[in-house]
């Protein structure tokens, strides 16, 4: 099912957004490497509509020097949510669209019907570190994001060789506007363990076992903090859920949207 | 033309298999490699040369700011400037420069500089330079945030110097409800300000517009420095209808001399490929994290002919690009003659002290240099 491909203007800002399938919507929040529609949201899009807008400064959305911290991109959700008529809509986050879509559900829960957290960033464990990202090569991220390294989807995901100019412009301007909200604190938030156990939506922790970057400890911290919430965990699967297991990825999703 | 004896303060003791072994000399090099006891002496020793360069004339004396790696032991070039201000009378101590976005009080750096200047009698130059891309790493700094950073700690600064205190100073990344540092710089109304720049077109720009010296870094080819400066000649002609005179350019040049060709040669090979493949151990990640350089610039700097030191491997290569300048000192200064007459600069940063080359022999090429070289330059370049 080809997704739809369109421009919302958002409070001065021009946001990309891709949107495919029928029934109840469900909002797509992305993370700081995947801001494309994929196969996973195809299979989403069976059942649902899915809304999937590209942050700030990814892909061809504008407004990226108003993205100073995690806050305002939650903000700027809030706003895309407004500019799309939504008043209550499931959200599933990946990786740094995760960590937006739980602190949505902290200040603004009367807006989420369910939510799910994916290989979600926004936690920091003392006794667990977290590599980082910036620093990496592109074997090395392979390594860190992919429980196969080597297999054609690490590889086609992440090249050795440079893309041509026009993606790699696209690229390092995604890289730009990751940087901007995940440098510093690093791809976390300090107080958002502690604030957690005030999440009162039903939440899925969907995890990719195998992830080396935030490691299982990370989506058990989740679990664990928020109440009544379900943990998922995907074997031969590493940070990017929706890249490497899309059929599991997004059955996991759609079976929890429909208990 | 101004003459700066400038030491970059090279850790010469990294092991053999160095490049083998580690895969950068900044920021995860680990420190256990560093001999404080080797440290010493060496510290004591550049600084020592340093001091001599006001006996042998030269109109500055350099230093400048890293961290974490073992390119340069110097993160803090203000201590080093604050010795130089003790050790000599008449030659400008050149600070080049203090790295502003690393720090989140950049008044710290107008008091310093203003205590530097007041007791050195107004010898000050004051280098605000904005950091090496690593060093986003090093000092956790969001490299996106670099350039806002930059520009805001240097309005701060300047205005610190200007403006009568105390005031409120109100930006995006500082905020100070009383600026009001004691003690004021004694050059009015502030210490000459030059500033260091990779050739990112942001700060070519940005120099231009506040009329301030440029200086290149090294280690790029002799072609791409002289780009550089024409970007920033036709920048400021084409834009602000000002010609930017010699004395606003200047070459950071690796330099050595011996008594012959053939002998500065066979001194300057090895040292020369210990700082391009040992110190200069730099890996594109971490040179480069997002924003810290515009993506405009960015695809600029990846063009082919512009061969980074640490790319080379051959020693054509190295004659080629002009990496180097070396030799007797009847063929250095030929060389240089043509060199600074095709680039148009006025200000020459002579570096000696090349990777783990012996010491004594950089007090020698430093010393040939300032009686051998710099009189005859005075006297036939025309600025």
């Amino acid at each position: 099912m080809p997704a739809l491909e369109k421009t919302l203007k958002v409070r001065g800002k021009s946001i990309q957004l891709y949107e495919g399938g029928d029934g109840p919507p469900l909002l797509y929040l992305h993370g700081a490497g995947t801001y494309w529609w994929l196969p996973a949201h195809d299979r989403l899009a069976a059942r649902r509509r899915v809304l999937a807008p590209v942050h700030p400064g990814f892909g061809t959305s504008t407004g990226v020097e108003e993205i100073d911290d995690i806050e305002d991109l939650v903000f700027h959700t809030l706003d895309v949510l407004d500019e799309l008529r939504l008043d209550r809509v499931d959200v599933v986050g990946v990786s740094l669209g995760g960590w937006i879509a739980a602190e949505l559900a902290l200040r603004q829960p009367q807006r989420l019907s369910k939510l799910i957290l994916v290989n979600a960033a926004g936690l920091r464990l003392k006794d667990v570190p977290t590599p980082d990202l910036f620093l990496a090569t592109p074997a090395e991220s392979r390594e860190l994001l992919f429980a196969d390294p080597r297999g054609t989807i690490a590889m086609t995901a992440i090249p050795d060789t440079p893309p041509p100019p026009d993606k790699m412009v696209l690229i390092m301007k995604g890289r730009e506007a990751a940087a901007r909200v995940l440098w510093n604190p690093h791809v976390r938030y300090r107080k958002l363990m502690s604030r957690l156990d005030r999440i009162k939506t039903p939440t899925l922790v969907l995890w990719g076992k195998d992830d080396r970057l935030f490691p299982l400890p990370y989506g058990e911290a989740y679990h664990k903090a928020i109440p009544g919430s379900r943990l998922v965990t995907l074997d031969r699967c590493g940070h990017l859920p929706h890249v490497e297991a899309p059929e599991r990825f997004a059955d996991a999703v759609l079976d929890f949207l429909k208990a | 033309m101004q003459f700066a004896l400038f030491n970059l303060m090279p850790y010469p003791y990294l092991p053999k298999d160095f490049a083998e072994r580690y895969k950068s000399a900044w920021l995860t090099c680990p420190n256990t490699l560093f001999d404080a006891e080797k440290g010493h002496t060496l510290y004591n020793t550049y600084i020592e040369h340093l001091v001599a360069g006001e006996r042998l004339g030269y109109d500055c004396i350099g230093v400048n700011e890293h961290h974490q790696n073992a390119y340069g032991i110097m993160p803090s070039p203000n201590i080093i400037a604050a010795m130089l201000v003790q050790r000599t009378k008449t030659v400008k101590i050149l600070v080049l420069g203090n790295a502003l976005p690393l720090y989140d009080h950049p008044q710290r750096v107008a008091e310093e500089f203003a205590m530097l200047d007041v007791i050195s009698g107004g010898r000050l130059i004051a280098g605000l330079v904005v950091g090496l891309g690593v060093e986003a790493y090093a000092y956790e700094i969001n490299p996106t945030a670099f350039r806002e950073r930059y520009r805001e700690a240097h309005d701060l600064i300047v205005r610190a110097w200007t403006e009568p205190g105390p005031f409120h100073f109100d930006g995006k990344h500082y905020n100070f409800r009383w600026v009001n540092p004691w003690p004021l710089p004694l050059q009015k109304p502030h210490p000459p300000i030059w500033v260091p720049g990779s050739g990112s077109v942001e700060t070519i720009h940005w120099v231009a517009e506040h009329r301030y010296p440029f200086i290149a870094i090294p280690f790029s080819p002799f072609e791409t420095m002289k780009e550089h400066f024409d970007l920033l000649r036709e920048y400021s002609s084409t834009k602000l209808g000002w010609d930017v005179p010699p004395s606003h350019v200047g070459w950071p040049a690796l330099i050595h001399v011996a008594d012959t060709d053939a002998q500065a040669r066979e001194e300057i090979q090895e040292p020369f490929w210990y700082l391009a493949k040992k110190g200069l151990r730099l890996p594109r990640e971490y040179m480069f994290p997002p924003g810290h350089t515009s993506v405009e610039s960015l695809t600029r700097v990846a063009g082919p002919k512009r061969k980074y030191m640490n790319t080379l491997s051959t020693w054509d290569e190295v004659e080629e690009g002009g990496y180097v300048i070396y030799g007797s000192p009847a063929t250095v200064r030929d060389r240089m003659k043509e060199c600074i007459k095709e680039a148009r600069c006025g200000i020459i940063n002579c570096i000696f002290q090349i990777g783990n080359l012996a010491p004594e022999k950089a007090l020698k090429s430093q010393t040939l240099f300032a009686t051998e070289i710099m009189p005859a330059l005075r006297k036939e370049i025309p600025w």
